[in-house]
C-alpha cells in the first residue's frame, strides 16, 4: 500500500497517481506529460508537443478514477488526487481497437514507405497492437498515392490517419492556410487549400509533423531506410540563427537534414532554405590538393607541408620588404570559433598586422549590446520592433518565433521600415516595459537610433541578425579591425574588409591571407578581382574552387563544416558544437592545424596543440564569456562600448 | 393513456397558439425565480432531447457558475424519424418561450438563443412570430439562429460551437457548455419539449407533473410514430401508454411488422412481439435497458428488410458523423461499409463477427456520443435481425426480395 503523502502546502503543484506511481506536477500539467515524467508512455497521434491539444485520434484514452468514460490524456489536465490508469485491460482494449480502426484503411505498404522504421503507426502497432492479424478480411479503400503538393512535398492519401496535425501546424505555427481536410462524399482527404501548391517557406516541417508516411519529402522519397542512416547532431549552416538539426548521412553523403528540437533556438522548426540545402555539402566540386603557384614560376601541386612553408616564405618576404601592415587577413563567417580565434591570433600576434576582418563593411562602434536579446526571450518582450524585411529574410525561422510571441503569448510585433523614423516608432509603440529591437547587421546604425529612442520609455534589448553561420563568432572573437576577442578595443589603424581589398588593388597591401568560403568577399565583385590580381601573394585556405581559389599563389584545401569538429556561435551568442558527419574531401590536416603550422613556420612559439579541442580550451581562457557559455549556452557580456 | 398536458388546448393542427390565447388559457407566467430548480428536481423532469438527463442537475451546474449565463433553446431536431419538436414549436411556441424565460431567470441568463433547424420552415415562422409577441423585456433577451440541417447539429457542443463561430460540429475538448458555452458564458442547452414542460411545472407544481404521467415516472411525452402506419404523426402519451397505443393513435398498422426502432437512429430495435406491450415511460424503459430517446417509434413494415434498414441508418450515421474523432471516422465507417455489404449480399460470414466486435469498440471512445448511439442501433439490429443477417451472409438471400434491389 502506498502511503498517503502528508498534506503539502500549496506550491502550485498537485499530487497525481499514475498506474500506482505517485508524483507531484505543476498545476495545469496534462496527464500525458505527467505520465511521461514518470517514464510512462502513452501513445498519441493527434497530440503534438508544440501544438494545442484537440483530442480527436482517441489513441491516448486512459482510465481516470471517478470519470464515467475513458478520457484523452493529451487534453485532460491533472487534478489533485487524480488516479490514472494506463495499463489496465480496458485501456489495452481501447488501444487495440483504435489501431485496428486505423489499420483497416491503411495501405500497409510499409516495405516501400519512406517512414517505415520511424513511423508512429508501425511503432505503436508493434508496441500496443493486438498480436493477431485481421488484415486479409478487409477491403481497402484506394486513393492517390503520389500527390505532389509542391516542389518539396508529396502526399500519399492512403496513408493518412486524419490526425489534423498538418492543418494545425499551419494554424498554430506558421499562421498560413495551405492544407485542409476536405470531406468529399464519404471520404475525408488531406488536400491543399484551393488546390494550390504549397508556397510556405516552412513546408519541410510537414513530413516530420506527420505521424505516418502520408506527407513525405520529395527529395528523400525512396532514398533510404532510416536505420541505414548515420545521424550526427549538427547546426544548420545556412544562416546565423543556429538551428539545431540532425545530419542524416549514408555512404558518405548527406541524405537529409532532420529537426533536432532545441526549444531555445529553432523550437524544432526548420526553414526550407536550410532543410533542403544539404545537397551542396555532397558536392564533388572541392579543393582537394595543396598547390603552389608563384606569380613568377610554375604552378604545381604539392604536399601540404611544402605549401605551408611556401605561404610562410611569401608572408615573410612581404614583411621584410614592406611591413606587417602590408598584409591583409580575411576570415570567414563560415569558419568555426576555433579557426577564427587562431586566425586573429596569427594575424595580430604572429604576423603583426591590424588589417583583419571577416566581411566588407565597417563595424565601427560595435558592442556586445547589439546581441543582448536571446531568441527565446523574444517571447518575453511586451513588444518587438523589426526593422525592414532583412532580419526575417536572412534568418527565416525568426518569423515563427515572432508568430509564437504574437499569437501564443499575446506580444505586439511591429514590422516597420528599415529606416523608420525613431520618434514615429516610439509613438506607435505606446507603453512597454521591455521592447525587443531586431535588425539586420547591415542596418545596425539605424537600429541604434531606434533603440536609443525607445530606451527613454522602458528597457530595450537588441538582436542583430548577423550573416553567415558563425558571423556572430567572428565578431565575438575579434575578427574585426577594431575589436579584440571579447569586444576589447583593438589598437587603432586596422583596415576593414573593403579597405583591405582597396589597398590591395591600389598596391598598398601586398599579401592577402584568406580563409574559408567567404560569401562576403564574393559580394565585392570587381574590387575583389582587382585586389586578387594586384597582390603579390594570395594565400588561401579554401574548400570550394572559385575566384579566390583560382587566384591563390598558395592554395591549401580546407575542411567543410560537416567534416570537422568545433563550435559556432549563433545570433544570440549561443555557442554550439559542430561535429564531423562526413569524411573530409581533402587529405590535408584540419584548418586549425594548418593555421598553427603556418604560425610555427613563421617562428611563433606555443602553437603545438592545434587540435580543435585544445584550441577551444585556449579560446575559453582568453574569452571568459565563452568559458561561461560552455557548449550550448549563451556567451554574454556586460555592455562595453568599443571605439 | 393519451396525455394532454403539452398539447392540451386547441388542436395542434390549427397552428400556433398566440400569446393572448396562451396567457388566457394558462395564466400569466409565474416568476419562478425561487425554488423552481427544487420543484423540477422533485418532479423528476428529464431532458427530452434524447439523453434523458435530469433537468434540475443541469440547471444547477449552470446556475452555480459565476457571471451571466446563456440559455440555448434546442429546436434543431436533426433526428430524421422525429417530428415532435417541430409540432410543438408550430403549435405551442409560447410554452417553449415561457420555459426559456424561466430557465434564464433560474440560471442567471441574460441571453436566450433559439437554435432551430433551418429546414423546419413552419417551426421557424411560428417561433419568430411568437418571439415578437413577447413583452419587450423578454424579447430583448432573445435571438434566433437557424441550425444547419445535419444530424449532429443538435448535439449540445455542436450547437454552442455553431452559435459561436458557425461550425455545427461537436467539440472534442472541455470546457463543456455549462462551464463556457455561447460567448464563453456558462450555457444551458435544453430541448424545446423539456422547456415546455418547465412552463407547465412552474404553474402546476411537481405533484401535478407526477400525476399527469398516468402512473409513469416522467409526465407525458411527445412521440413520433412512423413506418407501417398511415402517416407519420406526433402524439402525446402518458406513462400508462404502451407502444401499441401510440401505434393505434397513429391510425394502426398498415402491414405486419416484425420490429420497432425505439428512440431514433441512436435507439434500439425491439422485436414486435415484445414491443407492443412496452410502456412509454423513461423509468420503465430504462429498467429494460431501453430508452425513449427523442420519442421515436419507427415501425418496420413487412415490405422492408431490417438488415437493409439498419445498414441504411448506419451509412447515414457514418456520413453524418463530424469525422473528427478516430472511432467515428474509421470505426463507424467500417461498420457501415460492412453492413452495406451484408445488405447487398456481398458479405462473408466474417463480416458479421467484425461488425459485432467493432460495435463494441465504439461506446465511450468519441468526444461526443455519436459513436455510442450508432453502436446501440447496430448491436440491437444484430440481435433482433439475427436470422435475417445470417440469411444474408450464408445464403445471400433476403426474406424481403424487394429490399435487395433497393439496397443495391
Amino acid at each position: 500500500m502506498a502511503q498517503k503523502p502528508p498534506t503539502q502546502p500549496d506550491d502550485g503543484h498537485v499530487a497525481v497517481s499514475i498506474d500506482g506511481h505517485e508524483t507531484r506536477v505543476p498545476k495545469g500539467t496534462l496527464v500525458l506529460d505527467a505520465a511521461a515524467g514518470l517514464g510512462i508512455h502513452i501513445p498519441i497521434y493527434c497530440a503534438h508537443p508544440k501544438m494545442e491539444p484537440v483530442a480527436v485520434c482517441r489513441m491516448c484514452l486512459v482510465h481516470i478514477e471517478r470519470f464515467p468514460k475513458p478520457q484523452p490524456a493529451c487534453a485532460t489536465v491533472v487534478a489533485d488526487g487524480m488516479a490514472v490508469t494506463t495499463d489496465s485491460a480496458e485501456v489495452t482494449k481501447i488501444r487495440e481497437g483504435m489501431l485496428e480502426f486505423l489499420l483497416l484503411n491503411h495501405p500497409l505498404d510499409c516495405p516501400v514507405c519512406d517512414r517505415g522504421g520511424e513511423c508512429d503507426l508501425q511503432d505503436f502497432t508493434f508496441r500496443y497492437g493486438p498480436s493477431v492479424s485481421r488484415f486479409p478480411i478487409t477491403e481497402k479503400v484506394h486513393f492517390n498515392k503520389a500527390v505532389p503538393l509542391s516542389e518539396h512535398i508529396e502526399l500519399d492519401q492512403e496513408r493518412c490517419i486524419l490526425c489534423w496535425r498538418c492543418v494545425r501546424y499551419y494554424d498554430e505555427i506558421t499562421g498560413e492556410k495551405e492544407i485542409v481536410l476536405e470531406q468529399r462524399g464519404v471520404q475525408t482527404l488531406v488536400t491543399t487549400f484551393n488546390e494550390q501548391p504549397l508556397r510556405s517557406s516552412f513546408q519541410g516541417n510537414l513530413p516530420e509533423v506527420c505521424p505516418v508516411g502520408a506527407l513525405t519529402h520529395r527529395q528523400y522519397r525512396f532514398v533510404s531506410r532510416p536505420w541505414d542512416l548515420q545521424r550526427t547532431a549538427g547546426v544548420c549552416p545556412e544562416c546565423s540563427y543556429g538551428c539545431n538539426l540532425n545530419v542524416d548521412s549514408r555512404d558518405f553523403e548527406i541524405r537529409r537534414f532532420a529537426s533536432r528540437d532545441n526549444p531555445l533556438v529553432e523550437d524544432m522548426w526548420l526553414c526550407d532554405r536550410g532543410r533542403y540545402s544539404f545537397p551542396k555539402w555532397n558536392s564533388t566540386e572541392r579543393v582537394r590538393r595543396p598547390a603552389v603557384r608563384p606569380r613568377a614560376g610554375r604552378a604545381r601541386d604539392t604536399a601540404v607541408g611544402e605549401a605551408i612553408a611556401a605561404a610562410a616564405n611569401e608572408l615573410r618576404a612581404v614583411i621584410d620588404a614592406h611591413s606587417p601592415s602590408a598584409i591583409g587577413v580575411m576570415g570567414s563567417a563560415e569558419s568555426t570559433n576555433e579557426e577564427l580565434f587562431l586566425l586573429q591570433r596569427l594575424a595580430r600576434d604572429v604576423i603583426g598586422t591590424r588589417n583583419i576582418d571577416h566581411q566588407l563593411g565597417s563595424f565601427d562602434g560595435i558592442t556586445s549590446e547589439e546581441h543582448a536579446l536571446g531568441i527565446a526571450e523574444i517571447e518575453e518582450c511586451d513588444a518587438l520592433v523589426v526593422l525592414g524585411v532583412e532580419p526575417e529574410e536572412e534568418a527565416p525561422v525568426l518569423t515563427l518565433r515572432l508568430f509564437k510571441a504574437q499569437h501564443k503569448r499575446g506580444r505586439r510585433v511591429h514590422r516597420v521600415a528599415r529606416d523608420a523614423d525613431p520618434a514615429g516608432v516610439v509613438k506607435a509603440m505606446g507603453a512597454t516595459t521591455l521592447t525587443g529591437v531586431i535588425a539586420d547587421e547591415t542596418n545596425r546604425e539605424h537600429a541604434v537610433l531606434v533603440a536609443t529612442a525607445l530606451a527613454r520609455k522602458g528597457a530595450v534589448r537588441r538582436m542583430t541578425v548577423t550573416r553567415g553561420v558563425n558571423g556572430r563568432g567572428a565578431k565575438d572573437l575579434g575578427v574585426l579591425p577594431n575589436v579584440l576577442p571579447g569586444y576589447r578595443a583593438a589598437p587603432p589603424g586596422g583596415k576593414n574588409g573593403r579597405e583591405i581589398l582597396e589597398a590591395a588593388a591600389a598596391g598598398a597591401i601586398h599579401a592577402l591571407l584568406i580563409t574559408g568560403p567567404n560569401a562576403a568577399l564574393e559580394r565585392a565583385g570587381e574590387l575583389l578581382d582587382r585586389a586578387l590580381q594586384r597582390a603579390e601573394s594570395v594565400i588561401v585556405v579554401e574548400t570550394r574552387p572559385g575566384k579566390v581559389a583560382s587566384a591563390a599563389t598558395v592554395l591549401i584545401p580546407g575542411h567543410a563544416i560537416f567534416e570537422k569538429l568545433g563550435t559556432v556561435t549563433n545570433i544570440e551568442g549561443r555557442v554550439q558544437r559542430v561535429r564531423p558527419a562526413l569524411p573530409p574531401a581533402a587529405q590535408t590536416p584540419s584548418d586549425t592545424r594548418v593555421l598553427a603550422a603556418l604560425a610555427a613556420e613563421l617562428g611563433a612559439k606555443g602553437w603545438e596543440r592545434s587540435d580543435p579541442m585544445s584550441v577551444n580550451r585556449a579560446l575559453r581562457e582568453a574569452v571568459p564569456a565563452y568559458a561561461e557559455a560552455g557548449s550550448g549556452g549563451r556567451a554574454l557580456w556586460t555592455a562595453e562600448r568599443v571605439a | 393513456m393519451t396525455g394532454a398536458a403539452l398539447l392540451a388546448g386547441p388542436d395542434p393542427r390549427d397552428g400556433a397558439e398566440g400569446f393572448a390565447a396562451h396567457t388566457a388559457r394558462l395564466g400569466a407566467l409565474p416568476s419562478g425565480r425561487h425554488g423552481l430548480i427544487d420543484t423540477l428536481e422533485r418532479a423528476g423532469l428529464r431532458g427530452r432531447g434524447g439523453a434523458s438527463f435530469p433537468t434540475a442537475t443541469k440547471w444547477r451546474s449552470v446556475a452555480s457558475r459565476r457571471g451571466d449565463s446563456v440559455v440555448l433553446v434546442n429546436g434543431a431536431e436533426g433526428e430524421p424519424l422525429s417530428q415532435k419538436d417541430r409540432v410543438l414549436m408550430e403549435s405551442r411556441p409560447h410554452l417553449i418561450l415561457d420555459g426559456a424565460v424561466l430557465a434564464a431567470r433560474a440560471t442567471g441568463a441574460r441571453q436566450i438563443v433559439h437554435y432551430i433547424g433551418a429546414a423546419h420552415a413552419g417551426a421557424l415562422a411560428a417561433m419568430r412570430r411568437a418571439i415578437n409577441e413577447r413583452p419587450d423585456a423578454e424579447r430583448r433577451l432573445m435571438r434566433l439562429v437557424e441550425a444547419p440541417q445535419r444530424y449532429v447539429s443538435g448535439e449540445e457542443t455542436a450547437a454552442v460551437h455553431f452559435v459561436n463561430d458557425g461550425t455545427a460540429l461537436p467539440t472534442a475538448l472541455p470546457p463543456r457548455p455549462f462551464e463556457r458555452g455561447v460567448s464563453g458564458r456558462p450555457t444551458l442547452v435544453q430541448n424545446v419539449e423539456t422547456l415546455a414542460y418547465v412552463a407547465l411545472i412552474a404553474r402546476h407544481g411537481d405533484a401535478w407533473f407526477r400525476a399527469v404521467g398516468g402512473g409513469g415516472s416522467s409526465g407525458t411525452a411527445l412521440v413520433t410514430v412512423s413506418g407501417a402506419v398511415p402517416a407519420a404523426s406526433v402524439h402525446e402519451v402518458d406513462g400508462s401508454a404502451v407502444i401499441a397505443d401510440a401505434v393505434n393513435l397513429a391510425g394502426g398498422l398498415t402491414s405486419d411488422s416484425d420490429a420497432v426502432l425505439l428512440g431514433g437512429y441512436f435507439g434500439s430495435w425491439v422485436p414486435a412481439t415484445r414491443a407492443w406491450a412496452l410502456p412509454l415511460d423513461v423509468g420503465a424503459l430504462s429498467k429494460r435497458g431501453l430508452s425513449l430517446g427523442s420519442g421515436v417509434i419507427g415501425v418496420l413494415a413487412s415490405s422492408d428488410c431490417g438488415v437493409e434498414m439498419s445498414a441504411r441508418i448506419a451509412m447515414y450515421l457514418a456520413d453524418e458523423s463530424s469525422r473528427q474523432c478516430g472511432p467515428c471516422t474509421f470505426g463507424l465507417r467500417a461498420i457501415a461499409n460492412a453492413m452495406r455489404r451484408v445488405a447487398t449480399m456481398q458479405a462473408g460470414v466474417d463480416d458479421l463477427a467484425h461488425v459485432q466486435r467493432w460495435a463494441g469498440l465504439l461506446p465511450g471512445r468519441g468526444a461526443c456520443r455519436h459513436p455510442d448511439g450508432a453502436a446501440i442501433m447496430v448491436r440491437s439490429a444484430l440481435q433482433v435481425f439475427a436470422d435475417d443477417f445470417s440469411l444474408h451472409v450464408r445464403e445471400h438471400r433476403c426474406i424481403v426480395p424487394a429490399a435487395v434491389a433497393r439496397a443495391a
